[in-house]
């Protein structure tokens, strides 16, 4: 028993659609979330960076503007022109100031302001940042306390907004740097940590699958990925018990199914074979695979389209997979006994068994057994052939009279229904035919003539349909006249068998039952005599050439396979008679030459095809009448003899040698034969041919009464026996005792 | 489960060839019946499990018989009918024609046989099918 390895059914690893692996992930993820970190950070960074560069600035703002307040006090207490003017040059020498504006009154009226500058409006008290400048503004306090006006000095930030750039640009790539060093430190620790073991992990599963060494797998660690590792080594330890254990099952079942030398093969409900099979399965139908495949392709993959057998065995996988094990006895009844599988042009006879294997009440899966019962059918028809020729033969012995009695009533009878069937046909017509048909197959159940009786039953159906008063139409007219013209046919089939099995041919059916002794009797009163009672007598002493040659006959293809070859006998002239005196010596006459045939004649199968003659010898028995009396012929289509060579070997005392001799010498290519065909041959030989006497002794006992026995071989032609009424012998003679005969060889 | 004999009936209008087909189904022990009388032949098909019917045959083929040959079957009586038929083409459309299968290789008795055997065991599985259909719904409960 086989079971194949089943394909693999994990995931495969080409998933349909993009897909990334676990490392890939997690690092994007880790990628993402460092690059929204560093992006933060960035900005926070550059927003404090600015609010320091501005803060700042708004610091030397407000120290100017307050500087040059109190600087600008005594001028406007005194209306100094000049020293205002003085105190604004100097604070317009500072390069990032870019407006400086006073104003006096209780009104702010400006007094003072850069040339380029457009009307300005005195601004509240105070510091402010806008438009990348810096606004500070302050009242003019006199001596008494009392305000005399507010100065502004506006400074530019472009400086701040130069600095602020540069910081920014540095920022960047700082925060990208810290961003791109913890992501690949990240992605090196996951990938060390997690994904390469994963991935050792899965390879080793897959070696597992296949059935290969997962050596070198540790688990370090009491991370879960330390544990899963573990995990699986524990499973592999489980798995590679578990199959150990399998093996050794299978190993015992696979000895245990392939010593009963079946084919096994195991199906389920979709008719799909499983893997298990037997040795046995795999010789009977020539492939080494059945997993998966359709059991009915399997056993009808020679099938031709037309045929029914295999949609018939799909109706009963579909009957039988709906049944319960009560009903399997009614199905497994409809299922093939057998199977004719044709393997390499060769038609094979497969005995069918199906086994249930039902899993509660439903059937889950089918056994088929098969058998190559090729060898046994043909032993088993050729012993059926000589039961049903032994059977023909003790009823032909003790009815042949009776047999032909009933040939002629039963023409009779069809020759007179079938007369009545086309005529008018009336009641009392019908009463007549179906008393007939009746007696018919009642006779014909006596003779075991089956057909027979069936047509005849048949027609009694047809007519026991008819009521009395109905009139018989055209067409139960045309079935009636049909059935028994097939009638007609098979009593002349029935006859052409019994000619045909019978050894004395259609004479048997002439011939009836006298007393030999009262024959003997009138043979010796007629004995010398020449007239036509003794003529009669010799004519009523006279038996079928069948009835001599019927032994024989039956015994050729025995003896040929004692000697390891093949032959067969034709016989023709079953019914030609032979008189008594040439009776008496006939059968031993035949027996010997016969033997000759085989022991001398008939090649070995494997010399006659290289002769390109058929392996199956061929002997022909026939007799035909001739004006001299009966003429026999013995012939085989074998290699020829050297006659003088058997017959000198005859009178040798060294017959066994000489015999060997001159099979050598008139047939060389049995010397080419296989050294143990030579051996089996050679022993045989001796005790088939009676050491070469047999030929001889045939002649005298022919010359005896007044026959005589011509030989004509030729090489590679075979051998040719013609027995006849020797020039002047004896016409009429009683028979030699049926005791004295026989003794030749 | 105890079978009674199988009964086929051949319609042909050659006597040679019903008087083969017979000699080989009767020797399987098959009850056949035969007729060269495709007419006539409707009066007997009464019991019998499968009839065999050849094609062409004169004044009718045998497409056209088949139409009549069911409706003479009894009601709820199971038969199939199949062609028989060396005629390729033919026997293609057998569907066509309502046959519920088709016989190749006339005079091939080796193969007649065999296929009829396969074909009866049909018959007797539609027929068991049937039973055990007919058995369960009288055990379920309700």
């Amino acid at each position: 028993m086989d079971v194949e390895s089943p394909p693999s059914k994990m995931v495969s690893d080409e998933s349909k659609g993009f897909s990334l692996s676990i490392g890939a992930k997690l690092w994007l993820g880790m990628v993402l979330v460092v690059g929204a970190a560093a992006t933060f950070l960035f900005f926070e960074l550059a927003a404090r960076e600015r609010e320091a560069l501005v803060g700042s600035k708004v610091r030397v703002a407000d120290t100017v503007a307050e500087l040059f307040a109190s600087g600008v006090a005594a001028p406007l207490d005194f209306d100094d022109e000049d020293a205002m003017g003085t105190e604004m040059a100097r604070v317009r020498k500072n390069p990032e100031v870019e407006r400086v504006g006073v104003w006096v009154g209780e009104d702010l009226r400006l007094r003072a302001a850069s040339p380029k500058d457009p009307p300005w409006p005195a601004p509240p008290d105070g510091t402010r940042v806008s438009g990348g400048r810096v606004e500070a503004v302050r009242a003019v306090v006199g001596r008494s306390d009392k305000r005399l006006g507010s100065v502004a000095v506006v400074f530019s930030l472009a400086a701040e907004d130069k600095a602020y750039e540069a910081a920014r640009t540095r920022l960047v790539w700082l925060c990208a740097l810290l961003a791109l060093t913890t992501a690949t430190v990240l992605g090196v620790f996951t990938r060390l940590s997690i994904v390469r073991p994963l991935e050792r992990l899965a390879s080793a599963v897959r070696r597992l699958e296949r059935g290969e060494s997962t050596a070198g797998l540790t688990a370090n660690g009491t991370d879960e990925v330390a544990r899963l590792t573990r995990a699986f080594l524990s499973m592999r330890e489980a798995v590679v018990d578990r199959e150990a254990r399998l093996g050794d099952l299978n190993l015992r079942l696979r000895e245990l199914l392939d010593s009963m030398r079946q084919g096994i093969l195991v199906f389920g409900e979709d008719r799909k074979l499983d893997a298990v099979h037997s040795r046995a399965a795999e010789t009977i139908f020539g492939r080494d695979t059945f997993r998966g495949a359709d059991v009915v392709d399997v056993l009808y993959g020679h099938a031709e389209d037309w045929m029914v057998e295999p949609s018939a065995f799909r109706d009963w996988c579909d009957l039988a997979f709906q049944c319960t094990p009560e009903d399997w006895e009614d199905v497994s009844l409809l299922a093939p006994a057998e199977i004719v599988f044709t393997k390499d042009g060769e038609a094979r006879a497969l005995s069918l068994e199906l086994c249930p294997v039902f899993s509660g009440d439903s059937l889950e899966r089918v056994m088929a057994l098969v058998s190559d019962d090729s060898e046994k059918r043909l032993l088993k028809e050729e012993a059926e052939e000589g039961a049903r020729a032994v059977s023909a033969m003790r009823r032909l012995i003790a009815t042949s009279e009776v047999f032909a009695t009933f040939l002629e009533r039963t023409r009779e009878r069809v020759k007179r229904c079938s007369e009545l069937v086309r005529g008018p046909f009336a009641e009392s017509d019908r009463a007549e035919v179906f008393r007939a048909m009746h007696t018919i197959k009642g006779e014909s159940h006596s003779l075991d003539l089956d057909e027979l009786a069936n047509l005849a039953h048949q027609a009694e159906e047809v007519l026991a349909s008819l009521s009395p008063s109905t009139e018989l139409g055209a067409d139960e007219s045309a079935i009636l006249a049909d059935g028994i013209d097939a009638l007609g046919g098979a009593v002349d089939a029935a006859e052409k068998r019994f000619i045909e099995l019978s050894p004395t041919g259609a004479a048997a059916l002439r011939r009836t039952t006298v007393d030999r002794d009262d024959v003997d009797k009138l043979l010796s009163l007629t004995e010398g005599k020449q007239d036509e009672l003794a003529t009669l007598a010799e004519r009523l002493a006279s038996r079928p050439f069948g009835e001599y040659a019927l032994a024989i006959s039956e015994r050729v293809p025995r003896l040929a396979a004692s000697q390891g070859k093949l032959a067969s006998v034709e016989q023709i002239g079953s019914s030609v008679l032979i008189p008594p005196r040439l009776g008496g010596a006939l059968s031993s006459v035949l027996v010997h030459l016969v033997r000759n045939c085989i022991a001398h004649g008939i090649e070995m199968p494997d010399v006659r095809i290289a002769h390109d003659k058929p392996e199956l010898g061929s002997i022909r028995l026939s007799c035909e009448e001739s004006p001299e009396g009966p003429r026999v012929v013995v012939e085989d289509d074998g290699a020829g003899f050297d006659e003088s060579a058997v017959t000198k070997a005859a009178h040798s005392s060294e017959g066994a040698a000489a015999e060997g001799a001159a099979s050598e010498d008139t047939n060389p290519e049995k010397s080419k034969a296989s050294k143990t065909g030579q051996k089996r041959k050679k022993k045989s030989a001796d005790l088939l041919s009676g050491r070469g006497v047999g030929l001889s002794a045939a002649r005298d006992m022919l010359n005896a009464i007044g026959y005589q026995m011509t030989v004509d071989s030729r090489p590679q032609a075979g051998t040719r026996f013609v027995l006849k009424r020797a020039p002047g012998g004896l016409e009429t003679s009683a028979p030699p005792s049926r005791r004295s005969t026989g003794k030749i060889g | 489960m105890k079978e009674a004999r199988a009964q086929v009936l051949v319609i042909d209008d050659s006597h040679v060839v019903l008087d083969h087909v017979r000699t080989t189904l009767s020797g399987a022990g098959l009850d056949v019946r035969v007729t060269s009388e495709p007419h006539g032949a409707t009066k007997l098909v009464k019991g019998v499990d499968l009839v065999i019917v050849d094609f062409h045959m004169p004044g009718i083929d045998g497409g056209s018989l088949l139409p009549m040959l069911r409706r003479a079957l009894p009601p709820g009586e199971l038969c199939l009918f199949y062609l028989y038929t060396s005629d390729a083409d033919v026997a293609k459309r057998y569907e066509q024609f309502g046959f519920d299968g088709g016989f190749l290789r006339k005079g091939d008795d080796a193969a007649l046989l065999s296929q009829v055997e396969a074909a009866l065991r049909t018959v007797r599985m539609k027929k068991l099918a049937s039973e055990l259909r007919a058995k369960r719904r009288t055990s379920k409960p309700g």
